[in-house]
């Protein structure tokens, strides 16, 4: 014991460690556990509230959703002229438990500031916002539409916020998108941030997180881009007369607003340049535009009325393997001419008739020079009508700044100049567009 | 309470070259130096890197002509007593100031990142005891740790630098910074560089035989090469958005934290600069330490230790507790402490290299005319 002792008061590090024990390990015992302090949200809505209802008290989504209306505060309530934003929050509450079941709340706070609405829905539960494993933004299409760069400052200087979240749209208020989304995912494990990193590796989407929106709009073309989604139960988007009750999937205990047969849906792509709003790009259009910029993996194209030896008024629907694109850039009369060279690596998927009879499968090993030449001009098209897309819109969405300017800076800025707006200069490039196609 | 300094050899040496080569280059820096110069201010790190290798090459030269003498008799032999107590009244300043930089910046990247509500008080209290000890074991303590860390070190960081290309995910704009913006960035971040200035303090502890410096210079050429490597990674990880991303080491990890189902893989870069920042604080407490004592060669070994901590928790707990009072302390106060490493200290060690040189020869022809 006694050489214990004087071994102890020898080493300095036995005593900083004893120090640390009576510092720490007894305040540490007295102060409640961390998973009782926080509240996790794994998604974030942000609504643009209306001032009217600063009265009243709201409520959402029933036994699981609990509401914090802007009635508590006063300086809220008497800010009829301001803008307020209602913030909901789908937070996962850790409880201790001997089962291990994730369990939900759909929380939501007004405020004249993001920030303010998150500390009102924190004040909502009595716990403190976690955000530090959100993993999807939604927006509300008003907000997106009338002024979205007006709170994305919080989402910008959030340190906890991780720049790969998703961020998207959606065409009705956020707050019944989350709802939505958290039975979805009750039910059935569909989970929106997974369903938009899915999305964006087909040719009719485009990769939508913090870190890909805010990349475009403090580049040099300033053009963000931002998926917009559905969670409309189907029989509002397609017929009427639809049943909500025929899929069987419907239980909603009772609590659920929403049709019990929803399902996310990609609605279409918003386009900013410089803060506003340009353009709603749909699937096709966007398929288009991604013909240009090479930024997809997988997805199929169209090819109709093909008629060769082996077909008659046939469409033929080719699937997408492999695909590389290269920009090759001259100037002719200081005038830059973009070769954009495509080549695609396709498989004849499906083959529909105009006789509706089924074929041999005779295209087996080989896609025909006739449907091979149907499909460059296809592709052609469609990227022409891409480029249109991006001309029209003022929106360089490939970015062919960048590569103009690292081509050939002085080349490129001596373009520039020469124009009465610089701004017009896609206008102003020549494309000529090459496709190559291989069969798998 | 008497420190007794073994020599360190070669390879530990190079080794503390190597770590402490990336004190305050890989967390806050990268994002700064874009910010200002763009992916052209690569051009100026390693253009400032060019110097601080001068700077190992210039103690190379200096401990070649005086090989077993300490670096305060050197400055004692050619300029004085005076001389001598200034200069290492200089290098106390410089190491501390760096320290508080470093601790800084690691503080608020723990607070912002790993524990919101840590107080300053509870890191220091995880940072200082352990450096201390560190410092009071000796040189040859702290080059041993070292040596037993750095293949942990190593392998994150090659680990680090393996995922952060995958998440290179951009198409920068080149060349469309000034000359004179991409100067006035490295003028303006050049405080983190001028570290190597720390061998001069080890001088007459640092044991190197006859073909080992080429071991030296390796490990300082791969450190420069790593933190190039780093500082690229994130450029072209991140662009545009730089400025949202202050903490590149971490952050060329976090980019790519979905990479195949791995998890939160950017706790290992958090294990990085842990590490790092106790071998980097150690090593400028040590160097403070052994200036000190040659300012004081009377007093006692502890007080070194206890006017740094004093001094050190001082600062950072009442003027640097914020990210941005340690970038405006870091861009605007401590480049000037820059002129003594690159430039006061290298003239001086020229003149004495020269005057060395010349009253040799004139001892010769004096022998020859005899």
């Amino acid at each position: 014991m006694r050489f214990f002792c004087k071994q102890f008061f020898k080493t300095p590090m036995f005593l900083v460690f004893a120090v640390m024990i009576v510092l720490y390990g007894f305040s540490a015992l007295a102060k409640p556990a961390e998973i009782n302090q926080y509240a996790v949200v794994t998604a974030l809505g942000i609504d643009k509230a209306e001032n009217s209802d600063n009265g009243e008290g709201t409520s959402t989504g029933g036994a699981d959703s609990v509401a914090f209306g802007g009635n508590i505060l006063s300086d809220v309530e008497s800010a009829q002229d301001e803008q307020l934003y209602e913030v909901t929050l789908l937070t996962f509450i850790p409880v201790a438990q001997q089962n291990f079941t994730e369990k939900y709340k759909v929380v939501n706070g007004k405020g004249r500031s993001v920030s303010e609405a998150i500390d009102l829905a924190a004040l909502n539960i009595g716990r403190e916002i976690g955000l530090s494993h959100l993993k999807i933004i939604v927006l509300s299409h008003e907000l997106v539409e009338t002024g979205l760069f007006k709170f994305l400052d919080y989402l910008l200087r959030n340190i906890q916020i991780s720049s790969s979240t998703k961020v998207v749209a959606t065409d009705e208020p956020a707050k019944e998108f989350l709802e939505a989304a958290q039975k979805l995912d009750n039910e059935s494990s569909i989970k929106v941030a997974e369903h938009i990193m899915f999305n964006s590796d087909y040719i009719y989407s485009t990769e939508s997180s913090l870190e890909t929106f805010f990349k475009g709009t403090f580049g040099p073309t300033h053009v963000g881009l931002m998926a917009c989604l559905s969670a409309k139960g189907k029989e509002e988007q397609t017929t009427p007369t639809a049943s909500s009750g025929d899929g069987g999937s419907s239980d909603g205990g009772g609590q659920a607003q929403s049709s019990p047969d929803e399902m996310i849906t990609q609605c279409h792509v918003y386009v900013f340049k410089e803060e506003n709003l340009v353009t709603k790009l749909g699937e096709r259009d966007m398929k288009r535009v991604n013909f240009v910029i090479g930024d997809y993996n997988n997805g199929s194209l169209v090819v109709e009325n093909f008629s060769d030896d082996h077909f008659q008024d046939a469409n033929l629907t080719f699937e997408i393997f492999d695909k590389s694109i290269g920009y090759k850039i001259v100037y002719q009369n200081g005038i830059p001419v973009v070769n954009i060279d495509t080549s695609l690596t396709l498989r004849l998927s499906e083959v529909e008739q105009n006789t509706g009879i089924l074929q041999e499968n005779v295209e087996l090993f080989v896609i025909t020079p006739q449907a091979i030449k149907a499909v460059e001009k296809k592709v052609k098209t469609s990227m022409a009508e891409g480029l249109n897309i991006m001309r029209e819109n003022q929106s360089d969405i490939a970015d062919f700044y960048t590569i103009l300017h690292n081509d050939n800076r002085i080349a490129f800025h001596n373009f520039l100049d020469s124009l009465e707006n610089p701004d017009d200069y896609l206008d102003r490039i020549v494309f000529k567009l090459s496709v190559r196609i291989y069969a798998k | 309470m008497r420190v007794i300094d073994r020599n360190l050899n070669a390879w530990q040496t190079g080794i503390l070259i190597f770590i402490l080569l990336f004190a305050n280059k890989i967390i806050v820096l990268p994002s700064l130096l874009f910010e200002g110069a763009g992916l052209e201010s690569i051009f100026m790190l390693v253009f400032v890197f060019m110097f601080e290798i001068g700077l190992i090459w210039l103690f190379y030269i200096l401990k070649k002509r005086y090989p077993n003498k300490s670096f305060a008799s050197v400055l004692q032999k050619h300029f004085g007593e005076g001389v001598k107590v200034l200069f290492f009244a200089a290098f106390c300043i410089f190491f501390l100031s760096k320290a508080v930089l470093l601790y800084n910046v690691t503080y608020i990247f723990f607070r912002n990142l790993i524990y919101k509500d840590t107080s300053n008080f509870l890191i220091l209290f995880c940072f200082l005891p352990i450096i201390n000890h560190l410092a009071i074991s000796g040189l040859r303590a702290l080059g041993r740790t070292a040596q037993m860390f750095f293949p942990v070190i190593a392998g994150i960081l090659i680990f680090c630098l393996v995922v952060g290309i995958f998440g290179i995910d951009s198409r920068p704009l080149l060349f469309s910074n000034s000359f004179e913006s991409v100067v006035l960035t490295g003028l303006r971040h050049i405080a983190p560089f001028g570290d190597m200035i720390f061998l001069f303090a080890f001088m007459d502890k640092i044991e190197v035989k006859k073909g080992q410096w080429k071991v030296i210079f390796s490990f300082a050429g791969a450190a420069t090469i790593l933190i190039v490597a780093v500082n690229l990674i994130f450029m072209l990880s991140y662009t545009y958005t730089s400025f949202m991303h202050p903490y590149a080491i971490f952050e060329i990890m976090s980019f790519v934290k979905e990479f195949g189902g791995l998890g939160r893989i950017d706790i290992i870069s958090m294990v990085l600069i842990i590490v790092f920042a106790y071998f980097h604080l150690a090593i400028y407490l040590k160097t403070f330490m052994l200036s000190f004592h040659q300012i004081f060669p009377k007093i006692d070994n502890i007080y070194s230790i206890l006017t740094f901590d004093f001094v050190f928790v001082v600062i950072v707990t009442f003027f640097i507790v914020n990210l941005e009072t340690a970038v405006v302390y870091g861009e605007q106060i401590l480049p000037w402490i820059a002129i003594f490493s690159f430039l006061i200290l290298p003239v001086f060690v020229f003149v004495a290299l020269l005057s060395g040189r010349r009253k040799k020869k004139t001892k010769f022809s004096l022998e020859a005319a005899e």
